[in-house]
């Protein structure tokens, strides 16, 4: 090949793996993952740019599919919150109930007038399996500032809005605002999250709104406001 | 070119793709974006960087807080 034309293919090639590079860094940045393993999947095209180890390009030749694999289907630092909610809840209201929200979790909202009174939180309130009352509150204030949302689960440890029933996984789903909406979105749990009797994929959110019925598990709630 | 060598070329890049849709369209239910879109890959050469070019800059619905 004329070198002339060598070089301009090359640089075409780095350019074009450059552009790759950079729109692969930002998507792995948006997954919550460092920026530098958004190099990863182009090792081999950069190998094949160095003229005379081009053979080591081509025996990385998997590294992107495989990467593609490991990337699509492994946890992503984005699915998983940390358990440090807003200040403490006061009232420990829900202390004789089965289902009570993870103490510090979410704060309450301040008292107001009866006059003034308007909705200020959504409510999923229902009965586990065993006939207990499950109530969790969430106060717009607190969605909107924490825009993770919170956790659902049956794990103090890991899930800040807890449902103490065995069908419900220990990180089962997740509750957060998106685009002013309350959502749910299952965490790939083991029996499963249904929003009016359609079960959800794993980690694809679904909007809710009042009246629907959510079931956690075996564990059937009602949306409401209040 | 051997028109056998053509198939075996074509065919390769077939299965790559295949391969490569997989998990792409994956990633885009997770992103909450339509999955669809991943099918774009198999667009030869401009292919793989509209794909990650609508995942870079579109909002990621299913992101926390319906962006990322």
């Amino acid at each position: 090949m004329d070198v002339g034309l060598e070089i301009a293919v090359r640089l075409l090639v780095a350019a074009y793996v450059g552009v790759g590079v950079w729109l692969t860094i930002i998507v792995i940045q948006k997954a919550g993952f460092t920026w530098w393993w958004g190099i990863a999947p182009w090792v081999p095209s950069i190998f094949w740019m160095v003229p005379g180890i081009e053979i080591v390009g081509v025996l990385a030749a998997p590294v992107p599919l495989i990467f593609a694999y490991v990337f699509a289907f492994i946890a992503w630092p984005t699915d998983r919150y940390g358990t440090s909610g807003p200040a403490p809840h006061p009232g420990g209201e829900a202390d004789d109930m089965a289902l009570t929200q993870k103490p510090g979790a979410i704060a309450a909202a301040p008292l107001r007038d009866y006059d003034d009174m308007q909705p200020t939180s959504w409510l999923l309130t229902g009965f586990d399996e065993g006939g207990r009352v499950v109530r969790l509150e969430l106060p717009d204030e607190d969605l909107q500032t924490r825009r993770e949302g919170y956790i659902v689960g049956r794990s103090p440890q890991s899930s800040e809005l807890l449902i103490a029933d065995d069908s419900v996984s220990r990180r089962h789903a997740r509750v957060f605002l998106r685009g002013g909406r309350l959502s749910i979105e299952d965490l790939g749990s083991a029996n499963g999250t249904t929003v009016g009797g359609v079960i959800l994929q794993p980690h694809e959110p679904q909007t809710i709104d009042k009246g629907d019925t959510v079931e956690v598990g075996a564990v059937r709630l009602t949306v409401s406001r209040g | 070119m051997n028109p056998f060598v053509l198939l075996a070329v074509l065919g390769g890049y077939a299965l790559f793709c295949v391969l490569m849709i997989v998990p792409l369209w994956r990633v885009y239910g997770r992103a909450g974006l339509t999955p669809g879109l991943s099918l774009l890959f198999a667009v030869p050469v401009a292919g793989p960087l509209v794909v990650l070019l609508l995942l870079a800059f579109n909002d990621w619905p299913a992101a926390p807080g319906g962006r990322s």
